[in-house]
């Protein structure tokens, strides 16, 4: 019996993504991902649903195998950016192919962590400069899709999506031990000298970018979900086998009310996810809805990971055990594309300013 | 650990950070980070250190004199842990402060002459290995055995989770002495030398990347003399060793300087536009997590004074680690979350500072360290445990 065997999304989609993100415990291993197993995810096809339900199904699993894959800036943020702008298919059809992208963005109202990248019309092609902070993947990237403002970064101003080979003169990408292991980098754009062909979309309105960051958001929550899961059965299992004064851990009242709790956390979290996910696939407004599963999720999940550390004892701790990678993985997510907080204060607008 | 303190104990504090701004200045610590070390810090560094602060008397404050100590009240080595876990010395794990207790208190007379002068001039290093991997919150099923062998005995087993084996000389040890007889009256302490053949000590990193270590005794020979204190009676010695850890001042000299840094990051740092400082939810959390770190500094002061009264401590000695070892989580959470991104790119306690990170990456650093706190030294369900029944007289039911 597992956290997850309740669960109405448990079917033929679910195996087929974990077959392909591979099972057993997940290993700490923030190298460089391999090539060949990356290709093999994406030419799956997997991570590349249509509905966001289907999507979230998937990287459940993706967090339950804790995969060290830049599959949601790689794949998932850059099939829907290059959805939103309406790119050419042929950038989508190279991701599908292998080709590794790193989507570069920044927040919507700008200066979250002082990065943009401005665009210069300089001769007859373009210059940018500026950053991008907290890029997963960068470094390992073939592309770097970079959403770059034409005026000094306000929120509500126009955006152009370039391509940008990351070894063009001017591009400085700076690894950072960022806790996830997921390989992020800071971006930085000096005077980065760019042809009219480096111009994927637009100037486009930033708030058609929105729907595409409301679906990375929701897949993050989906991973958490998984993620959280995998650990409460990593918890129960443990505290099933481990026993002390005669009796198993998982016997004493305590740590049955903790492990109940961490079903409620992962289960509601669940809930929250696949309500937001299958809003938004009827259409439903997709910010309010990634913002509600982000703000629940995110603590939630925290929790859960939290918890399962306390209950896991000392041998939890160690590099080797798979429950940090889970910690890690969670943790990472709760500052990407908008803390809790700020979805809460996307909520409250809904809650407290929407008109009657 | 200040407003309320007797005088000469606050100029003992003022020429300890006088002291340890200089020892653990950038200019002293540089060339030492050790990111495999619990401390940061490599075993060269540490032992420098501890030499200085045993010329200074500082390793034996509270020790009685007849041990070679200072005699000084308890509070005074509770301000050298705190002024220590302020700086970041290596100086919380001396084989004073982990050994130091079950040698005064159990050692015969013959082995506090030979180990205690060495301790106190921090020349030799220790660790103490309890832990087994069956063996974790119930101690008492330790399966070690120090078989009577002669004159002495020889120890076979494997002890987990042990800080600073790599790097310690003795090893301060318990095992089953009489493997036929209850399980809390047939176990002995051992004082084992790391050099003895027969002793080996496997490095596994944790999650934070410093390595805690798993001791193997094959066939170790110990002569009689290696018995600390009573023969069978390593238990209860076991006991009151484990509650000697509990005075939760260090944990909040911890907190103290991560909430620093958090207060340095808040007045510096921007979001979306707005100074960090101006933020109302900012400036909340962080006076809630002042308030909870200067009433916990107050428990732990109230603990001080009951040990130096000699009256029992136990549940404040509880509730003390209870709460210090929760609260360095919430930090830690606080911190990561107010930083957000660049909260999240961890740097080493002593190595360059990592770029695009806040708090010199100190915040994740202590998101991943915070986790064991409160599974070690006792773990929060068995303290919480021992508060109900020895604080309240709450019956004692089925755990």
């Amino acid at each position: 019996m597992t956290a997850a065997a309740n669960s109405p999304a448990d079917g033929s989609l679910a195996a087929a993504a974990r077959a392909v993100f591979g099972g057993g415990p997940p290993a700490w291993e923030p190298g460089p991902p391999d090539h060949d197993r990356w290709r093999a995810v994406v030419a799956s096809g997997m991570c590349s649903q249509d509905a966001l339900s289907d999507l979230a199904t998937v990287c459940v699993e993706l967090g339950r195998s804790a995969a060290l894959l830049p599959v949601h800036n790689a794949v998932v943020l850059t099939e829907a950016v290059l959805a939103a702008v309406g790119a050419p298919p042929r950038l989508t059809e190279s991701v599908r192919q292998g080709t590794r992208f790193a989507t570069c963005l920044v927040e919507p109202s700008g200066a979250d962590i002082d990065v943009r990248a401005v665009i210069d019309r300089a001769g007859e092609g373009w210059r940018v400069d500026g950053a991008c902070g907290f890029v997963p993947g960068a470094s390992d990237a073939d592309t770097l899709l970079v959403v770059a403002t034409e005026a000094a970064g306000v929120g509500g101003c126009d955006v152009v999506v370039l391509a940008v080979d990351p070894g063009a003169a001017g591009v400085v990408v700076t690894p950072l031990d960022s806790i996830g292991g997921d390989r992020q980098c800071h971006v930085a754009f000096e005077a980065v000298a760019l042809g009219t062909a480096a111009v994927v979309a637009g100037p486009l309105p930033w708030a058609r970018l929105q729907p595409a960051l409301d679906r990375a958001v929701v897949a993050h929550c989906a991973d958490m979900v998984g993620a959280a899961e995998a650990l409460l059965d990593h918890t129960v299992e443990q505290v099933t086998a481990r026993h002390q004064w005669g009796v198993p851990l998982g016997s004493l009242q305590a740590v049955q009310h903790r492990c109940a709790d961490m079903l409620l956390d992962v289960t509601l979290a669940r809930e929250a996810v696949f309500d937001a996910a299958s809003s938004i696939d009827r259409g439903e407004d997709s910010r309010y809805h990634a913002a509600m599963a982000k703000a629940f999720c995110a603590d939630a999940c925290r929790r859960v990971s939290a918890s399962v550390h306390q209950l896991c004892g000392g041998e939890g701790i160690y590099a080797d055990q798979p429950v940090h990678v889970w910690y890690r993985r969670i943790k990472s997510f709760e500052a990407m594309l908008g803390s809790p907080r700020d979805h809460r204060r996307v909520v409250a607008e809904h809650v407290l300013d929407s008109p009657g | 650990m200040t407003s309320r303190s007797v005088p000469e104990l606050d100029a003992f504090r003022a020429q300890l950070r006088a002291f340890f701004a200089e020892a653990m200045s950038p200019a002293s610590t540089a060339g030492h980070s050790d990111p495999a070390d619990l401390t940061g810090l490599d075993e060269a560094f540490e032992r420098a250190l501890h030499a200085r602060c045993g010329e200074l008397g500082y390793l034996g404050l509270s020790i009685a004199a007849e041990a070679g100590g200072r005699d000084l009240p308890i509070s005074y080595q509770a301000a050298f842990n705190f002024v220590a876990a302020v700086c970041g010395a290596p100086t919380i794990d001396t084989a004073m402060t982990l050994a130091g207790h079950p040698i005064v208190e159990f050692g015969s007379e013959r082995q506090r002459e030979w180990f205690l002068p060495p301790m106190l001039r921090g020349e030799v290093e220790m660790c103490i290995a309890y832990t087994e991997s069956m063996a974790g919150s119930d101690l008492s099923a330790i399966e070690a055995v120090a078989l009577p062998d002669g004159d002495g005995y020889v120890l076979t087993g494997t002890k987990v989770l042990v800080t600073g084996a790599h790097k310690a000389d003795w090893c301060c040890t318990v095992a089953r002495t009489d493997p036929d007889g209850p399980p809390r009256r047939s176990m002995s302490m051992f004082l084992v030398d790391m050099t003895a053949p027969g002793v080996t000590v496997r490095r596994r990193p944790t999650m934070n990347g410093w390595t805690l270590g798993e001791i193997r005794f094959e066939a170790v020979r110990l002569g009689s003399d290696a018995v600390l204190g009573e023969v069978n009676g390593g238990w209860r010695q076991l006991v009151s060793a484990v509650q000697a850890e509990r005075s939760g001042t260090f944990y909040f000299g911890f907190a103290t300087e991560v909430l620093e840094l958090l207060v340095r990051h808040v007045r510096s740092a921007s979001r979306h536009g707005r100074p960090l400082l101006d933020d109302e939810l900012v400036r909340d959390r962080v006076a809630a997590l002042h308030v909870e770190l200067q009433a916990g500094m107050s428990l732990a002061r109230r603990t001080l004074a009951m040990q130096e009264r000699g009256e029992p401590n136990g549940v404040y000695a509880s509730m003390t680690k209870v709460y210090a070892t929760e609260l360095l989580q919430r930090l830690a959470q606080l911190a990561t979350e107010i930083a957000g991104l660049a909260g999240c790119v961890r740097g080493e306690l002593f190595g360059p500072p990592p770029r695009f990170a806040a708090g010199r990456g100190r915040f994740a650093w202590e998101y991943l360290e915070r986790v064991h706190g409160t599974i070690s030294v006792g773990s929060n369900e068995l303290q919480r445990d021992g508060i109900a029944q020895l604080g309240l007289g709450l019956p004692r039911g089925k755990r």
